[in-house]
């Protein structure tokens, strides 16, 4: 009997909680998606991050289980959108609207702030038991056995991918193999493009006007170096030969801009191997930046590639260069 | 897909001795790079999987794992060459993110 009223008790507490905590749908408005897209082309990111807080789905008790996640929109949203039919709280923690990877890797989804969180949301006298999932991408920030020390509870690490979540609840909160690896197939390459296309136009645009004035084969030739480093070289990425990411998109773009200037042959022969050596490099440095959105890259091989190519890199643009303007100053005389 | 980057590259470590066999590191390895042998223990089975993420060294209870993680995208690691100072992508701040 004793137990029956603490445990109401609690249950009251909780109940006044809810006032304090925030009701999250599991179904994702249009808006939601016009947001999801206009993130996915890097509009607008600081204004979409979300409230920190505790958040309720469905209808969860002192029992239901805990989810951490990022205060970047996308990432609380895949969550929230596949805890259908599941009763649950959500912590939103304050990763400055960073998703929960990269946030992972900067630490600020991380020990610290879970465990603040935690704290600052009194998660003990909302719910009984002592565990929290965090998602299994932000466990390079977090510490499970500090956050034990320093808190209490137990880190359970969730699936990769918030699709998996429903069948991780289902077998008692353990993930399969499966769940724990992370893939890179071309969709997730794919989405990504738009966003690095976007990053460069602040210096593709205004040179492009230049260039449409000056010189159409060079408008060409470096629209085409952009292609070939951006769009090309991340869908081709596991079938273009080297391993290298400075490599891949130097083939590929010394392999689009011969065809182009197959095309522009009246270029002249000083020309078409300044724009080779020259677009070729912009191609080879833009699917470099690449790597920082890889799934399978780490901070060692991306530091050996600069320390190996970038001298080469650099050449191969400035000769590009030197050897356009001698064919200019040339065609002049 | 052929999804191994550079070889023999990977700054991860393992000491065998210090391993107390609670498998944490297991559960947040997203690479498949480790595995338990038929001691219980675990082992390195693909090294140059590894992205250097650091999450095992992070849940490793006795510093059994090191690694050299950091942030990996090129356009950091350029910056902070040029700049000085740990590499930084700039994500947190205003302005677009990897």
């Amino acid at each position: 009997m004793l137990i029956n009223n603490k445990q109401l008790e609690k249950k009251k507490l909780s109940n006044l909680f809810l006032n304090t905590t925030q009701h999250a749908s599991t179904k994702l408005s249009f808006s939601d998606r016009i947001k999801h897209f206009s993130l996915r082309l890097g509009i607008n990111r600081e204004k979409t991050a979300i409230n920190t807080g505790i958040y309720s789905v469905g209808n969860p008790s002192t029992i239901s289980p805990v989810f951490v996640s990022a205060n970047y929109l996308m990432s609380f949203n895949y969550l929230r959108s596949s805890l259908n039919n599941v009763d649950a709280w959500i912590m939103v923690i304050d990763t400055k609207g960073i998703n929960v990877w990269c946030a992972a890797g900067k630490g600020t989804f991380g020990t610290e702030e879970i465990a603040r969180c935690i704290n600052k949301f009194n998660l003990s006298k909302i719910i009984d038991h002592k565990n929290i999932i965090v998602p299994q991408l932000g466990a390079s920030g977090v510490s499970s056995f500090e956050i034990k020390k320093l808190t209490g509870f137990t880190v359970i690490y969730g699936p990769v991918e918030s699709k998996d979540i429903q069948q991780f609840i289902n077998a008692s909160y353990k993930a399969t193999k499966e769940m724990r690896k992370i893939n890179f197939d071309l969709w997730d390459r794919v989405i990504l493009i738009p966003v690095e296309i976007i990053q460069t136009l602040k210096y593709l645009i205004p040179v492009s006007i230049l260039l449409y004035f000056t010189s159409t084969p060079l408008l060409y030739g470096l629209l085409f170096s952009v292609f070939s480093g951006l769009i090309i070289t991340p869908i081709l990425l596991p079938y273009i030969p080297f391993r290298s990411f400075i490599l891949k998109g130097w083939f590929i773009g010394l392999l689009v801009e011969s065809i182009l200037f197959a095309y522009f042959n009246n270029f002249g022969v000083f020309g078409i191997i300044g724009s080779l050596l020259l677009f070729s490099a912009i191609s080879s440095y833009l699917a470099f930046n690449f790597t920082g959105c890889t799934t399978f890259t780490s901070p060692s091989g991306v530091q050996k590639e600069l320390e190996m190519y970038i001298k080469p890199l650099i050449y191969s643009a400035g000769a590009g260069l030197i050897i356009i303007c001698f064919h200019f100053v040339r065609s002049l005389i | 897909m052929n999804d191994i980057y550079l070889k023999n590259i990977v700054t991860l470590e393992l000491d065998k001795e210090k391993c107390i066999k609670c498998g944490m590191c297991l559960n947040v390895c997203p690479r498949e790079v480790l595995a338990k042998n038929i001691d219980n223990k675990v082992t390195i089975i693909s090294k140059d999987k590894c992205i250097e993420c650091g999450a095992c060294a992070k849940n490793c209870p006795v510093s059994a794992i090191t690694v050299n993680s950091g942030v990996g995208c090129a356009y950091a690691i350029i910056k902070s060459k040029i700049l000085g100072g740990e590499p930084n992508c700039g994500c947190s701040e205003k302005g677009g993110c990897c």
